[in-house]
């Protein structure tokens, strides 16, 4: 009987223990599940139940059209207000499992009598997929170590920061969905390896099928799994079970992938499946191996794998020439290789660049997505590493490939959140094994404290005698020793010892007591950060936007909205609208009107057009606007109150999209000072103050401040007092904080003249006479 | 068992007879499943590559059939190994079964689903 | 009936209250630059002069005329103008005329400095006409003569001009249909896909596997649960939606798990007690 370091019940019977921990782990999961949801409500209760950013608002359209015309109407989609006047087939162009998802719920609720608003459950539908992500956790990190490690990782994503960023309520996106198929995906793949089961593995094709349908990033666990495999087999750990998971997995999975539209041939046609492909073939070859291999002698064995080796190399050569030769497979895409080098994008493709969420990522956004959890993180893997099974090597590959990505891409962040949160819950629930586990390690008196307290001391004894310096070096991981840093006491604990019966532990309820009480304080204040960072950071709407009054009361400022319904209610149905692309999905969205470019960026040169017709002069413009048939645009300015994101601020961008496409005509560097500044004030360039965007920006923008000097508050730059005359657009609506501003564009003057004479002649000045020209010329002698 | 003793003049001979003696009937009976299986993808492939892929999506899903439905046999095959008792401790061959058909029904579901 | 009455009385008011206006002394000359007469003719507002007049690059052309009512008195009309048209191209060149209070009217045309109006030169000469408008007066239109103008440089298109033609067809163009291959390459290929059925037939009748009881009360049921699913599949293909399928199926699946369960419950009871 081992001595405790406080009192354990002993008189409980093994089933009353087992009852009441399933119960609590049910009472738990239930309670993390409550708290995902409720950590996602902030949106709803702060502002109102209501369809968050951009995409979204695309999704939430779809979604209308499914849930009133049925699932082959939205299959059979043309949206002719899309891309005018192109349009655009969604049915063939969207990934339509997040819309089905929400059909499906509608249409349930439906049955069972409960008449709930599409727009609800569209709202809804993030918060109650992170509740099945925890739950998806916590299987996952079940198979990684146990239950309790996997109810700590259930909590963990939850709550943490970077998965609640792409989910919280009214933020109806693809990834609000993903995220619990990605999980769950990998949880049957681990469970597959585990039991070699063909079940699990095409209940994760399955899975990697909705998921597919779900969100581009499938190609994740495209690549992730069989790179799993291949590390596995590079190892030399294949296994039957290895064969059975992943070739269930890959068949299934690979043909179901192909069911969806959007994604089509893909898998057997471009580079970024052809990985699995490999790995599947590898499998069979090394199975086959293995079959022979178990049937014959070591030397006729050898014998056979040269020849089999020879011939292979033969095939395999030939065939990939001959596939590269027809063309057969694809080249890497574009957005893949800005994966690889990050300064790709900008230089090729700008219209990736130009959103933010490509961009790479900043340190302080790691530390403010996940806080403690990322520097716990490193510890899980190597935990990870310290056993080392099947499984264990999946959370590192995971690991390691997310970080990257992370790193290359805000974006991703989403991605290694999950590992992230694994890893760390393994590292937590391993530190909290040791500390809570009441026996005292058994060792013979004399020898342990001694164990203990050499390498504190004894390690500083020693270096003092050779050198100063040394010490010094030596002195750092004593002290971190020392502090009782939970790693080195991990290993302390579980490294097999040097003598076979040697064990290691804690000793005394002090030891256990603060560093239990540092952990639960780390907890605790993790708690704290995510409910922070949710309800300042995350729960914004961008639709609706909030500040501060002076005395502290929120004040909104529904800018946008007020410009959607106007055009909603005051502008033909048929009128076009132009803006910049980002607010293409909400104007079909909210005002219903046909626009020129949205946020499906699938035609670099209709967004070129749209760029060129912002930054070039009204003259030039006109022309553009004519033929698009534009009868309104739009502009976003945040001058007045300083909404830092507006088209002044994207401006750039458009000029650098539009340069791709004409660089004869548009040039960047026309547009900033001689200096090299991008100013708005006095000193801007002449192609910036001629810019269409710049006049619609600044439109009378002077005026609101009288005889003051105008300040733009967004660039802190004062605005040049002279007006701004527009002889090719009107004026038609300024919302109330001048966020939105809409135009008019003015038909062909009824009289034939230039719409710039007849501007200049309405207000009064008088043109230069013209003479009609004679129709009759004499010949030239 | 004397064949693998003796090394023998022809590995493929020695092969052949050790597979015959050691191999069951039974997988003996799945394994012929496979060949037929093998046989008919690639009659499949070499019909697209000679004479046209046209229906792509139907040839897709015929041949994706015989290849799914040739590794769910050969994991079937594995999991009622004998010799592959020990890494196989939850799978009973029945549970291989039920595991087979249901693939295989998920299978057929996609390829039906993909051939136009 | 009414309106038509009342139309035909307001005719009959109009035609008595119109009264016609006449040309006195039109006369048409052309000089050449020195003054010379070169061609000197009255002409007729009610017959078209039959030769045409041709202009040199330094003639010029004159048309006197006086304008008088029935009573012969002069009458100064509102409007009067001569027009220039080019039937062929449709050019047209139009001035108005001054005339006194009088009714008389003097208009000159100079060639060797063509004014704005005067169209450019076509194939076909230019037809001449007088137009004149008054109120109280019938409006009169008379075709004059034909003109021919020297040469000048064809007239210019329109910037906008080929926006108000035809424009061209738009042809899209799809990828060539895919081509099934000759019926007999179809039939011999599905005959070589059927063919591994022998072989399959044939190695099993090698490796027959020892009798099993497909046929025993427990597995029976199983077996055909699982050929429904199958047939429901094949059926999906023939006919079926996606949403029947799935309804169908999940109605299928349930007997089928509770009857693979008992088959292979006890084919494992069978198995187990073989060995102990």
């Amino acid at each position: 009987m081992p001595s405790l370091a406080y009192p354990v019940p002993t008189d409980l019977s093994p089933t009353t223990v087992k009852n009441a921990t399933s119960f609590l782990k049910i009472v738990a999961l239930a309670l993390i599940s409550g708290a995902a949801i409720a950590s996602r409500l902030f949106a709803v209760i702060n502002f109102e139940s209501i369809i968050h950013e951009f995409d979204p608002w695309f999704n939430y359209r779809a979604t209308k059209v499914l849930a009133a015309k049925g699932f082959y109407e939205f299959w059979n989609w043309f949206d002719p207000t899309a891309w005018y006047p192109l349009g655009r087939v969604v049915g063939g162009t969207v990934y339509p499992g997040l819309m089905a998802t929400s059909g499906v719920i509608y249409n349930v609720l439906r049955a069972l009598n409960l008449p709930v608003d599409i727009r609800n459950i569209c709202v809804l539908l993030a918060p109650g997929f992170s509740a099945l992500t925890a739950w998806a956790t916590y299987l996952f990190t079940t198979e990684m170590k146990n239950e309790s490690a996997g109810l700590l990782a259930a909590a963990f994503i939850g709550i943490v920061p970077g998965y609640i960023s792409r989910s919280v309520a009214g933020s109806y996106d693809n990834e609000a969905i993903a995220i619990f198929l990605l999980m769950f995906t990998f949880y049957c793949w681990i469970k597959a390896l585990k039991t070699g089961s063909a079940l699990y593995g095409t209940v994760a094709a399955v899975f990697y099928f909705y998921m597919v349908a779900a969100w581009g990033g499938y190609v994740f666990i495209t690549n992730m799994i069989p790179l799993h495999a291949l590390v596995l087999m590079l190892m030399g750990r294949f296994s039957h079970r290895l064969y059975v998971a992943y070739c269930s997995w890959y068949v299934v999975g690979t043909l179901s992938s192909m069911q969806v539209p959007f994604v089509g041939f893909q898998p057997v046609s471009t580079s970024e499946h052809m990985g699995a492909l490999g790995v599947f073939g590898l499998l069979q070859i090394v199975a086959f191996t293995d079959l022979v291999k178990s049937h014959v002698s070591s030397q006729n064995f050898q014998k056979l794998l040269r020849v089999s080796l020879v011939a292979a190399g033969i095939l395999g050569a030939s065939a990939f020439a001959f596939l590269t030769y027809a063309g057969k497979i694809a080249p890497w895409t574009g957005r893949f290789y800005s994966l690889w080098d990050t300064g790709y994008a900008k230089k090729y493709i700008p219209i990736i660049a130009s959103v933010s969420e490509h961009q790479p990522t900043a340190w302080p956004s790691f530390f403010m997505d996940l806080q403690m959890l990322i520097f716990i993180f490193p510890a899980g893997v190597i935990l990870c590493f310290k056993e080392l099974r099947d499984e264990h090597l999946f959370v590192i590959i995971y690991a390691v490939m997310a970080s990257y990505f992370a790193g290359v891409m805000v974006r991703l962040m989403l991605t290694l959140t999950p590992v992230v949160c694994v890893a760390s819950a393994i590292a937590f629930s391993s530190l909290l094994d040791v500390y809570v586990n009441p026996i005292e390690p058994d060792v013979p008196a004399e020898e342990a404290p001694a164990v203990e307290a050499v390498p504190a001391n004894g390690v500083t004894e020693t270096t003092t005698t050779t050198g100063g310096k040394k010490s010094k070096k030596a002195d750092k991981p004593a002290a971190v020793q020392a502090s009782g840093s939970a790693l080195s006491s991990l290993f302390a604990a579980k490294s097999p010892g040097k003598g076979s019966k040697r064990t290691t532990g804690i000793f005394g309820l002090d030891s256990r007591g603060v560093v239990l009480l540092n952990a639960i304080w780390m907890l605790a204040y993790f708690v704290f950060h995510c409910t922070w960072v949710t309800s300042v950071a995350y729960s914004s709407p961008s639709v609706v936007l909030a500040s501060q009054n002076q005395d502290g009361s929120q004040h909104i400022i529904d800018d946008f909205r007020e410009a959607y319904y106007w055009l909603r209610q005051n502008t033909a149905e048929d009128a076009v609208v132009m803006s910049w692309w980002d607010y293409g999905y909400q104007i079909a969205g909210m005002a219903d009107r046909p626009t020129l470019v949205d946020n499906n960026t699938w035609n670099n040169t209709h967004i070129a057009t749209v760029g060129k017709a912002m930054s070039s002069s009204e003259e030039k413009a006109y022309p553009i606007l004519r033929k698009h048939d534009v009868e309104y645009v739009l502009v976003i300015f945040g001058g007045l109150i300083g909404y830092s994101g507006d088209d002044i601020n994207k401006f750039l961008w458009m000029v650098r999209i539009a340069q791709g496409v004409w660089p004869d005509e548009i040039q960047e560097s026309n547009y900033f000072t001689p200096r090299g500044e991008y100013k708005i004030d006095e000193n801007a360039s002449k192609t910036m103050k001629e810019s269409l965007m710049y006049k619609m920006s600044y439109y009378r923008f002077a005026e609101v401040f009288g005889p003051q000097q105008a300040v733009d508050r967004v660039r802190q730059q004062p605005v040049p007092k002279t007006p701004i005359t527009l002889d090719y657009l009107d004026e038609a609506y300024t919302t109330e904080n001048w966020i939105v501003r809409i135009y008019q564009v003015k038909k062909e003057d009824s009289l034939g003249r230039d719409l710039k004479n007849a501007n200049a002649f309405a207000t009064g000045k008088k043109g230069k006479k013209s003479k009609p020209q004679p129709r009759r010329r004499a010949l030239v002698a | 068992m004397s064949s693998k003793s003796q090394p023998s003049s022809n590995p493929m001979a020695s092969l052949w007879n050790s597979y015959n003696d050691q191999t069951s009937n039974r997988l003996k009976f799945i394994d012929s499943f496979l060949v037929y299986l093998m046989l008919s993808g690639i009659v499949q492939f070499a019909y697209c590559v000679l004479v046209t892929s046209f229906p792509y999506n139907a040839f897709l899903s015929g041949f994706s059939s015989t290849v799914g439905q040739f590794v769910l046999a050969a994991s079937l095959r594995s999991q009622v190994n004998p010799a592959n008792k020990d890494e196989f401790k939850e799978v009973s061959p029945e549970r291989a079964f039920a595991d087979f058909a249901l693939g295989s029904i998920v299978l057929h579901f996609f390829v039906y689903n993909f051939l136009g | 009936m009414q309106l038509l009455k009342s139309l035909s009385v307001l005719a009959l008011a109009l035609a008595a209250h119109a009264s016609v206006l006449t040309v006195k002394s039109p006369r048409l000359v052309v000089a050449d630059s020195l003054g010379n007469q070169l061609r000197a003719e009255p002409f007729s507002l009610t017959q078209k002069t039959l030769t045409p007049v041709e202009l040199e690059r330094t003639d010029i052309l004159k048309l006197t005329f006086q304008i008088v009512d029935e009573d012969g008195k002069g009458v100064q009309p509102h409007q009067t103008f001569v027009r220039f048209f080019d039937p062929t191209t449709g050019e047209e060149g139009i001035q108005p005329v001054k005339v006194t209070t009088a009714g008389k009217a003097k208009f000159e045309l100079n060639v060797q400095r063509p004014p704005q109006y005067l169209p450019p030169t076509g194939s076909s000469p230019l037809s001449v006409s007088l137009i004149i408008g008054t109120p109280n007066f019938d409006p009169i239109s008379a075709q004059l003569f034909d003109l021919t103008l020297p040469r000048s440089q064809p007239a210019p298109a329109h910037p906008d001009e080929p926006t108000f033609h035809l424009q061209q067809e738009l042809f899209h163009t799809f990828r060539p249909d895919q081509k099934l291959p000759p019926k007999f390459i179809s039939f011999v290929f599905a005959g070589i896909a059927l063919a591994p059925w022998a072989v399959l037939f044939g190695l099993w009748s090698q490796v027959a596997p020892a009798p099993t009881n497909l046929l025993s009360p427990s597995i029976l049921p199983f077996v055909l649960s699982l050929g429904a699913l199958e047939i429901l599949l094949f059926w999906y293909w023939v006919q079926l939606k996606l949403g029947d399928v799935l309804l169908y199926g999940f109605i299928l699946s349930i007997p089928t798990i509770l009857t693979g369960k008992r088959a292979l419950s006890s084919i494992s009871a069978t198995r187990l007690g073989a060995k102990q």
